[in-house]
């Protein structure tokens, strides 16, 4: 790699924390509008976030809704994949195709789709309706991050299983799940922070009473933003930094990221 | 080649016995997992719940599609008979005009953001893939991911910022003697901030890519005398070629539905497609052209990914032909 | 094919069966196809308890696809597998109570060194107590110091090898197979485990299937080999019959440096027409019928080379030639040796560093053999 490589990729990855950066430093501003550079420094911003009852449901309600996404992936996502993996030819293909459709329509049209549905069923504006409209786009994460743990697999190791005397069942529960962790583990942290701070659904399929934190941010931004909201962002910034170590410490985060077939 | 290092902790855990034994008992109540059952209907019992939960998405792209290709009794609210007539109001009708700057806005926006997108992630790429460091990996990865991930909003905010009359961009204008100015309600604008979103994704897909080049390969090159933009273009770009095609399709389709980019820093001046879906779904309440609308993008969408593909496989077959017919040169 | 194998089956010398243990196992007509490919086809032998046999063949003659068989991870698609005198080819594999060391090792990287060795143990609900005891036992026996905390990879090569043998041993299975588990050590390492087997089988009187596409691995740990080719069963026998009385060309090729020289029996059996017209006598007991088409096996190891002008006991074989090569081995030293007559070249070895500093290359040579050193096969 040439010296001229890094300092581009240098300059390329300051110019996308930029904003982050101004961020955080407008999160500690202790004025009353915002505006830099601060004339004022305080913490109030992060306290009074949390005291403001409106923004710290609309945060508790965005958790829950990723929360709740990441498990329904997990719950069906998994045992597709698993399926999946027996099947061969255009039949898998057709089908992997259409369990990521939720990759291949745009968000907008998709959170429309869903919203169209969503009246019929007469289940809009509830959060959990939300959580499944997440998990629906967000499916494809998980089935390539289970995938690239199975295509990792040594099946010597079952088979090893076997012969040790492990039943099938007993198998599957001892050596294949804990060879698959690591999979499951990012697709189900990436599904949950995506599903947090997601936008574009969330503010179709939501109402006043099921709003999370994105939405009514994006609300109060149209009316001026204060440090308020700098510090709701910064909880975002946070918990995107945990999950990233969380997930780049682990190997599967590396099988996926390096995998073969692109 | 500089491999990261498996940096998995050091965890391992042996079950407890309580934890083997209950295993143990629930493997006698499943008969060893070895009940008689055909492939076939396992096969479709791990598919079907997935599939169900993806039909709901299915089922109403479905409706969209069947909602665009009627008209809209606006004075009864209600479906009219079958015509092509939301495409026309969008297309090509008189007055039409409104909508297709909005797609051509949308579309060559995208276009740029996609170039400057591939151009910017090749770089980022190449550092996170080829350096020794494991702390600069890390550093790398993070700060491409953690943009990724903290959503549209933040990032939105983020640029509101950087770039408006009370940020950093207006701030410095000021100290400059240059006037308050702002880059907010400006194309420049939406360019930086979804360039923000798109460089981490092609930079992410075009990992595995540029993985799989020998940086010997590049070494190899430059010892056969070619000089170092030679050897990129010559060895690492086509090399890449397939990851670049995939990072572009991928950037192209979420840079042309962006919704929250364009609002906040076009400031409402500059709707893309999806801000425009919004509008006419909820403001204009007519779900007939909002759905005309939806396909209209997802087809763009979709035609541009296929342009791409075959792109790619043109390339694929000019390069053959060339290689082909040095051989045949060689051999006479 | 069958038929012929057990024609040719070695008896099993009498040291080898152990009373007592229960390893006994009969292949009987085991075939497998994989398409249009027979990856076995139609083996049957019978192993004795105790016996330590190596299947033998080049890569993708059908060992692993046998072995597989017997440990019940693929099914056959005619024949039986016998063990102990019960029938096992329809049972599970997980009730098979057989122990296997993979060529991968198979380790499971999720578990420490212990969970490994465990494993087997908690499968069989044993108690907490008897199982700690048994794994220290188990790693008492293939000799591994306190490691069983460990992360199965942060220890050796050797030491991954030795805990693979451990966990395939620790719940006493009748019948251990062995798919090459030391194909991937360096040389050296792979010795050192080779006399592990050795003294493990010794010890613990255990029916071993081993599998090789190494000659020099089986002829040294073996009881028996049974050498395959395409999936069929060439041949069976103790380590000495295999080398010494090879049943095929394939066979003689396949174990030892061997020169072949294909001829025509004439003289009523006592002589072997190769081509030029050069007779060479045959000894030995073996005749074939005068005229049938057959090939000397000529060991590298039983030609010794004299100077072309000393005169030749009538009781020695004999070829003139031309040294070609010379390669120093250690041990032993290797010759090539031209035979214009015959338009080739062949191979000779000696252990004796003064004979060998005798003949520099471009020296005119006899190329000499006592006729009953070289078996005769049909071809
Ligand atoms: N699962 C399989 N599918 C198709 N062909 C196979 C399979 N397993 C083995 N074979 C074929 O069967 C033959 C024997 O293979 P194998 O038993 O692995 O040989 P060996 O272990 O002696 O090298 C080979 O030709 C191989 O290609
Ligand atoms: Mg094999």
């Amino acid at each position: 790699m040439s010296r001229f490589t890094a300092l581009c990729a240098g300059i390329v990855l300051i110019f996308m924390t930029l904003p982050t950066i101004l961020t955080a430093i407008l999160s500690v501003s202790g004025d009353a509008t915002l505006a830099f550079p601060p004339q004022h420094w305080s913490l109030h911003p992060y306290l009074a976030l949390l005291e403001d009852g409106g923004l710290r449901g609309a945060l508790l309600r965005s958790l829950q809704a990723g929360a709740e996404s990441a498990l329904l992936c997990l719950i069906f996502g998994l045992p597709a994949m698993l399926a999946l993996q027996r099947l061969r030819g255009a039949l898998a293909a057709a089908v992997l195709a259409f369990l990521t459709l939720g990759f291949a329509a745009p968000l907008a049209v998709s959170a429309v789709a869903l919203l169209i549905v969503y009246y019929m069923l007469g289940i809009f504006g509830s959060l959990h309706a939300l959580a499944l409209a997440l998990a629906i786009v967000n499916l494809p994460f998980l089935l390539y991050a289970v995938a690239s743990s199975l295509a990792a697999i040594d099946h010597s190791l079952e088979e090893a299983s076997l012969t040790l005397g492990a039943s099938p069942f007993l198998t599957f529960l001892l050596v294949r799940l804990p060879s698959l962790a690591p999979g499951m583990m990012t697709g189900t942290l990436l599904i949950f922070i995506l599903g947090a701070t997601e936008f574009m659904v969330s503010v179709v399929l939501t109402n006043v009473n099921s709003a999370t934190l994105p939405v009514v941010m994006y609300g109060s931004l149209r009316s001026g933003p204060t440090p308020m909201l700098a510090a709701a962002g910064m909880y975002y910034v946070l918990l995107a930094l945990i999950v990233v170590l969380a997930i780049t410490r682990s190997r599967a985060l590396q099988q996926f990221l390096y995998r073969r077939s692109s | 080649m500089a491999m990261p290092d498996s940096a998995d902790p050091a965890v391992v855990a042996d079950p407890p016995a309580l934890f083997v034994r209950l295993l143990g008992i629930a493997d006698r109540v499943f008969g060893g997992g070895q009940i008689a059952m055909p492939a076939a209907l396992r096969i479709a019992g791990g598919l079907l719940p997935a599939i169900i939960m993806i039909g709901v998405l299915a089922w109403g792209l479905a409706l969209l599609f069947w909602y665009s290709i009627h008209s809209y009794d606006a004075f009864a609210d209600q479906s009219g008979p079958l015509s092509p007539i939301e495409y026309a109001t969008l297309l090509w009708a008189k007055g039409a005009g409104f909508y297709r700057t909005i797609l051509i806005r949308t579309v060559l926006l995208s276009l740029l953001t996609t170039l400057a997108a591939l151009v910017l992630a090749i770089p980022v790429a190449t550092l996170i893939i080829r350096t020794r460091s494991n702390l600069l990996r890390i550093t790398g990865l993070t700060l491409c991911l953690v943009p990724f991930l903290m959503g549209d909003i933040v990032r939105a905010f983020g640029w509101l910022i950087l770039l408006g009359r009370e940020g950093l961009y207006g701030w410095l204008s000021q100290s400059l003697g240059l006037g308050q100015r702002t880059l907010i309600g400006s194309a420049l604008g939406i360019w930086l901030g979804s360039l923000q979103t798109i460089v981490p994704v092609a930079a992410l897909i075009l990992l595995p890519a540029v993985r799989r080049i020998d940086p010997d390969l590049e070494q190899a090159a430059a010892t056969l005398g070619a000089a170092r933009w030679r050897c990129f273009v010559l060895v690492n770009l086509p090399l890449m070629a397939p990851g670049l095609v995939s990072a572009g399709i991928v950037a192209f389709a979420l840079t042309m539905t962006q919704y929250a980019i364009p609002d906040i820093l076009g400031g409402g001046l500059l709707p893309f497609a999806a801000n425009t879906i919004q509008n006419v779904f909820f403001t204009e309440g007519n779900i007939y052209l909002g759905s005309a609308l939806a396909v209209v993008t997802l087809a763009v969408v979709l035609l541009t990914a296929m342009v791409f593909a075959l792109g790619l496989g043109l390339l694929r077959r000019w390069r053959a032909g060339v290689q082909r017919r040095q051989a045949v040169e060689i051999a006479l | 094919m069958g038929a012929s194998a057990d024609i040719l089956a070695g008896s099993v010398p009498p040291g080898a069966a152990r009373p007592g243990g229960d390893g006994r196992i009969r292949i009987a007509g085991i075939s497998q196809r994989f398409g249009d490919v027979r990856a076995v086809d139609d083996v049957s032998f019978d192993i004795e308890s105790g016996e330590l046999l190596t299947l033998l063949g080049p890569s993708g003659s059908g060992k692993t696809s046998l072995l597989r068989m017997i440990a019940g991870l693929a099914k056959p698609d005619a024949g039986e597998i016998w063990v102990g005198g019960q029938r096992i080819d329809q049972l599970p594999t997980h009730r098979r109570n057989i122990g296997m060391v993979f060529q991968s090792l198979a380790l499971f990287p999720h578990l420490s060194v212990f969970g490994n060795i465990a494993f087997p143990l908690w499968m069989r609900r044993c108690g907490k107590r008897e199982t700690a005891a048994r794994v220290r036992e188990a790693l008492e026996v293939v000799r591994l110091p306190q490691i069983a905390a460990r992360r199965v990879d942060e220890i050796s090569g050797g030491q991954r090898q030795r805990v693979a043998l451990a966990r395939a041993l620790v719940y006493r299975p009748k019948l251990l197979l062995l798919d090459e588990p030391f194909a991937a050590l360096d040389a050296k390492l792979r010795e050192e485990m080779q006399l592990e087997i050795i003294r493990l089988h010794h010890d613990l009187g255990i029916t071993i299937v081993n599998v090789t596409h190494d000659q020099k691995e089986a002829l040294t740990i073996s009881d028996r080999v049974a050498v395959m080719s395409e999936g069929r069963l060439r041949q069976i026998g103790t380590t000495v019959e295999i080398y010494q009385r090879p049943n095929s060309a394939f066979v003689a090729g396949f174990v030892g440096t061997t020169n072949l020289l294909h001829g025509a029996v004439a003289a009523g059996g006592e002589i072997l027409v190769l081509a030029d017209s050069i007779r060479v006598p045959l000894g030995g007991d073996k005749r074939l019928a005068p005229g049938a088409a057959a090939a000397l096996v000529l060991r590298a190891e039983r030609l010794t080379l004299m100077p072309a002008e000393a005169i030749i006991p009538a009781d020695l074989a004999s070829l003139p030639g031309m040294v070609r090569l010379r390669a120093f081995q250690g041990n032993t030293t290797l010759f090539e040796v031209e035979v214009v007559a015959l338009g080739r070249s062949l191979r000779a070895e000696t252990t004796s560093l003064s004979e060998a500093s005798r003949f520099p290359v471009g020296t005119a040579v006899s190329l000499t053999w006592r006729p009953q050193d070289a078996a005769l096969v049909p071809v």
